[in-house]
């Protein structure tokens, strides 16, 4: 409850609470700092991991390290403005309670003049009465010889009681204007610590307005999402459009709700992924996780190859690659409603497929061949894998056209004689090169 | 150019549990500025001030436990790369001199 006197009341807050949250916010950014340094040297304390996998991951920990490092500053200075407010309230309180006080006091001056002077008045009336009653009886002895003493003594008497009393009242007067006059100065010393109060709570209002303005705040959207492979991490936030803006995410993206919903979910560990990502024909979640996570999608890709051939292994990666590369294709289909063509069932998209379906109907191509269809549930159908190992051998030739991934592909046997060798020399750099290749023929699937 | 690859995959595990830690340690340091928040509203006094300060730790609160949630995924893909390194070199390759 507010302190209040005579219209003075003390501005309410605590500027020992605000000194309080001040150094929680502080303790906040110093917090924030010292993640914001861990998280920033994370990259450094793995050894000596090198390759686009460890580029990226250094990358986001750069992001999340600048955020919190950013917000960090951004709580310190808020924790400046505050420390600043529980300053100034802390004088504006105190004057407005200095002033209250002098209210008070000047309102007992005021009723203690106001009582001396009924006192004094009537001192005077009682005076002035008495000189009338004085003066009567020196005119009643005005004609005997022997003048009333007594009551020209009582006249005398009476008219210094009244000189006093009127002297009394002059002065209670002055001290009653006096004591009026500190109540008002009092109650507009109170209005300034008011005033001073407010000007100091908008002033506070500005700075954290300015350090939002400053240091806007950082969200999860800067750094690409990232999907659990193994359910060890919450739900992560969904795929955000910074990284739909282009590139790699802008094809991964392309698909809007398909890609960001059909990649939730895929979180029960490394050999599902596995399985998932060598057999896109199989789940669609595949074809997102494999464009968002190229390096640990080539190392399930690598490990189908347990027990083949180089050979094999070479063209069984490329199946699965084609199959990557066609989630761009898939996308992009998604996005502009175009039916293949050729299908007979083919019809215009509805505009309103459910998030993370295509719509029903809807006959979906790879390098305009027939790969997967919706029923009528929307659910989508990719054709078994035998049926897209028959279309590798034209999805090889076109990628080639592209970026020379059959080229790279092909097996050291069927290298044709004054091509440059690519620099495959084994089953690992296979993966590895795919790696490359994958992420450029994904950018290209992105284009018109 | 081809890409050289090179790794220490306990490195990257140990990493990720530190990373884990880290976005605890955010996510720890959003319920702290919630709080502080609080704190600083029931102080402020100034109607305007309280709820420029509750919207001002409501949102910095909600931005880090975004920031913890996005770190701890990093974290977990990291441990999940970690792992698929290891299983791409002690399987997916057949065992040694057996492969072409």
């Amino acid at each position: 409850m507010a302190d209040s006197y005579a219209g003075v009341t003390v501005p309410a807050g605590s500027p020992a609470g605000l000194r309080d949250a001040a150094r929680q916010f502080s303790a906040v950014s110093d917090g924030l700092r010292e993640s914001a340094d861990e998280l920033g040297g994370m990259p450094t304390s793995l050894g000596s991991w090198q390759g686009p996998a460890s580029a990226n991951y250094a990358g986001s920990c750069l992001t999340a390290s600048q955020a919190a490092r950013r917000s960090a500053q951004g709580w310190q200075a808020r924790s400046g403005a505050i420390e600043a407010y529980a300053e100034e309230l802390e004088d504006a309180r105190r004057d407005a309670r200095e002033a209250i006080v002098d209210a008070k006091e000047a309102k007992r001056r005021m009723n203690k003049a106001k009582i001396e002077l009924g006192q004094a008045r009537r001192r005077l009336s009682d005076a002035v009465g008495r000189i009338g009653q004085a003066q009567q009886q020196i005119a009643a002895s005005a004609g005997s010889a022997k003048p009333d003493l007594a009551a020209e003594a009582a006249l005398r008497q009476a008219e210094r009681d009244a000189d006093k009393a009127e002297q009394d009242i002059r002065h209670w007067r002055r001290e009653y204007e006096d004591a009026e006059g500190e109540l008002e100065r009092a109650v507009r010393r109170g209005s300034r610590a008011e005033q001073r109060a407010e000007t100091a709570a908008g002033a506070a209002r500005s700075a954290l307005r300015g350090v939002d303005q400053a240091e806007p705040y950082w969200m999860p959207a800067s750094v690409p999402a990232l999907k659990p492979l193994s359910g060890l991490a919450p739900d992560p936030p969904d795929v955000d459009e910074g990284f739909c803006d282009g590139g790699l995410g802008g094809v991964i993206c392309d698909g809007g709700d398909f890609v960001g919903d059909v990649g939730y979910g895929l979180g029960k560990g490394g050999e599902e992924l596995f399985t998932a990502a060598t057999h896109p024909g199989d789940t669609a979640e595949a074809l997102w996780y494999s464009g968002t996570h190229p390096a640990a999608t080539l190392d399930a890709l690598a490990n189908s190859c347990d027990g083949m051939s180089a050979g094999d292994c070479i063209g069984y990666v490329g199946a699965a690659a084609v199959g990557t590369k066609g989630a761009g294709k898939l996308a992009t289909t998604a996005r502009r409603g175009k039916p293949d063509a050729d299908a007979p069932s083919a019809k215009p998209a509805p505009a309103a497929a459910p998030p993370g379906k295509f719509p029903p109907g809807t006959t979906i191509t790879l390098d305009g061949k027939v790969l997967a269809r919706t029923d009528a549930d929307g659910k989508t159908v990719f054709l078994n894998r035998p049926e897209l190992k028959t279309e590798i051998g034209d999805a090889r030739q076109s990628m080639d056209l592209t970026g020379g991934l059959a080229e790279r592909l092909r097996p050291p046997s069927e290298m044709r004689h004054g091509t440059p060798a690519p620099k495959v020399t084994t089953k690992r750099q296979v993966a590895v090169e795919l790696v490359r290749v994958l992420g450029k023929a994904l950018e290209d699937a992105g284009g018109p | 150019m081809p890409v050289t690859i090179d790794v220490q995959p306990p490195l990257l595990s140990s990493g990720a549990q530190r990373q884990q830690l880290a976005a605890q340690r955010v996510a720890q340091i959003a319920s702290s500025l919630a709080a502080a928040g609080q704190g600083a509203a029931a102080a402020a006094g100034d109607p305007g001030l309280v709820g420029t300060l509750g919207s001002v730790s409501n949102d910095g609160a909600g931005s880090l436990r975004g920031l913890s949630a996005t770190v701890g995924g990093l974290a977990t893909n990291l441990e999940a790369a970690s792992q698929a390194y290891l299983t791409a070199d002690t399987s997916s390759m057949g065992s040694r001199g057996t492969g072409g």
